[in-house]
């Protein structure tokens, strides 16, 4: 491989923008910006204003997606015009294609998908089901703005991502493996306080607070599980009928009630299952409360 | 070949790859206006011979955005020396990069520089503001406090007590520390997996970018940047750098890692 002494170039750092130099010339250039940082920049800032100037992918699926939106207006659906403006829409649409839903808890607006106890391991996931919830997440963290609505979709994704990476390393037994889920649930608190933000910002919106709640749960911990009964308390007296906070307030009084064991904890899980069944009584999420319900009753 | 036609015809995509420059440092208003004549010169000057040059192997809005690009950061070098955006700026966009010019280079107080970017960016968030000027003021003093004082200099204001001294140098030694260590561990990594690490952890670059620039699989890539982080990690943590120093700056990509840049007069030179 040639090492280049000066700055490659331009028509040559050009080729290697546009993905057209032979393998040889590209690691030449790889070699050097990876040290040249005044070449990276131009680098980066070059292959932004091509993504301004021509963004052919978003381009060629808006045709698409203007029509799905008529097609559904015409038959009296909303769900693609929401997806259009949904900054999660491609994270909800990757989650809802899991096998296995990837946190405990229900998040605001996510379709069901049952949560199986044993997630995939590595080598047994062909599909790449889990990286594509990384990659749609990972879009999603890399958008701008800071509103309440983008500060939530963040929140969203990177729970999200934490928890797709956890996944792809169940399983493995590996010291690397171990190693790399061990670091990773050292940053699974990091969704928190983008979500709180989002909640902060927008005090009156429900099912921001029912998604704090969601992340304290992914956390495990008896704080969290006690910290997210309360977040769903501030969701319910913003609408009192969440069906998002209620299930999720069951869900962290059930969690709290398998750590402590206690009566009046298993009680109060139960109760609250039922007061979501009140609200919900025939959806996918009130089947598995139910299960849920069975489950607390069954225990000794 | 009539070069002055190519140059017209041009025109368009010049004006507009000037303006992404522009918008990208923060140059407005009169600065901008100058910028623009100076790249038209550089286009025209010597027969047109950065046109000359260019022989249709990459596309020329390609090419010509480098050829900008690149007069800017020499007329800017010229200029002020080797200033440049930092991290934080270029991440906080033009409003940043523009808050930061203003205070860093120019010498402007918070106060001056933020009412000037309020006027051109209204709809600036006044806490990101404040928060990235503050940032900015740190550096500032971070780097003064790196000079030896003498007799003749006089003290500098003190607002700040004893313990709070103790504690800011406690923090800038761990950080001088830290950054040692990532960039001799850095510097290990074969150069396409150190390069992934600056694009993804400090230029911010989307995953999906970096795959179509690299050819590589994103999929993988992904996977390639976890293994990346996990071996600097451990090579961190057995160099004795603590996880609370290391944890934001792997997760978020923080303006914390201060990558080295280079000594400005050893930088190779752009060929003519």
């Amino acid at each position: 491989m040639t090492t280049l002494s000066t700055h490659p170039a331009a028509e040559d750092l050009g080729c290697f923008i546009d993905g057209t130099l032979d393998a040889r010339s590209r690691a030449a250039i790889v070699e050097h910006i990876a040290d040249c940082d005044e070449c990276r920049f131009t680098v980066v800032d070059v292959t932004a204003f091509g993504e301004e100037l021509a963004p052919p992918e978003r381009a060629k699926g808006r045709w698409w997606v203007a029509a799905a939106a008529a097609i559904a207006i015409t038959v009296g659906g909303t769900f693609v015009v929401q997806a259009r403006r949904d900054p999660l829409a491609p994270v909800i649409e990757a989650s809802s294609r899991q096998s296995s839903r990837l946190v405990e808890a229900r998040l605001s607006g996510f379709p069901h998908v049952v949560r199986k106890a044993q997630m995939r391991g590595r080598g047994s996931d062909p599909d790449y089901g889990v990286a594509d919830v990384i990659v749609a997440a990972d879009k999603v963290l890399h958008r701008g703005g800071d509103n309440a609505r983008m500060q939530h979709a963040r929140g969203v994704a990177q729970l999200l991502d934490f928890e797709a990476r956890l996944a792809e390393r169940e399983g493995d037994t590996s010291d690397e493996g171990r190693a790399e889920r061990q670091m990773l649930v050292d940053q699974r608190n990091a969704a928190i306080p983008i979500l709180q933000k989002a909640a902060n910002l927008a005090p009156d919106n429900a099912a921001y607070q029912s998604d704090v709640a969601a992340a304290l749960i992914a956390t495990g911990t008896t704080p969290n599980f006690k910290a997210a009964v309360e977040a769903c308390d501030r969701a319910l007296k913003i609408e009192p009928n969440s069906a998002d906070a209620l299930f999720n307030q069951a869900q962290a009084l059930d969690l709290l009630a398998q750590k402590s064991g206690e009566a009046t904890d298993v009680t109060n899980a139960i109760k609250a299952y039922n007061k979501y069944l009140d609200v919900d009584p025939s959806s996918p999420w009130a089947d598995e409360a139910r299960k849920k319900i069975a489950d607390l009753q069954q225990a000794p | 070949m009539n070069w002055e036609k190519f140059f017209l015809d041009s025109l368009p995509l010049i004006d507009r790859a000037t303006a992404f420059v522009c918008r990208k440092y923060g140059l407005i208003g009169a600065d901008a206006e100058d910028f623009a004549s100076a790249v038209k010169l550089k286009l025209i000057e010597d027969d047109y011979a950065v046109l000359r040059k260019f022989a249709n192997k990459c596309t020329l809005s390609t090419y010509l955005t480098i050829v900008i690009q690149r007069h800017y950061v020499d007329q800017k070098i010229h200029e002020w020396g080797k200033w440049r955006p930092s991290v934080l700026a270029r991440k906080g966009g033009d409003a940043a990069i523009l808050l930061e010019r203003l205070i860093s280079r120019d010498g402007l107080s918070i106060g001056e520089a933020s009412t000037i970017v309020r006027q051109k960016y209204t709809e600036l968030d006044s806490h990101a503001l404040e928060t990235l000027a503050s940032s900015i003021v740190t550096r500032r003093a971070q780097r003064a406090s790196e000079i030896e004082r003498t007799e003749e200099m006089p003290e500098p204001a003190s607002g700040v007590s004893a313990e709070d001294d103790l504690l800011a140098s406690e923090r800038e030694s761990t950080e001088r520390h830290t950054n040692a260590i990532v960039n001799r561990e850095l510097g290990r990594l074969p150069s396409e997996d150190r390069l992934i690490m600056k694009l993804r952890f400090i230029d911010a670059m989307k995953v999906s970018t970096m795959a179509r620039l690299l050819k590589a699989d994103q999929k993988q890539l992904y996977r390639r940047i976890e293994r990346i982080v996990v071996t600097l990690k451990a090579a961190l943590l057995a160099a004795g750098v603590a996880m609370s120093d290391i944890g934001d700056m792997l997760v978020h990509g923080a303006d914390a890692l201060h990558f080295d840049l280079g000594d400005p007069d050893t930088d190779p030179k752009v060929p003519q």
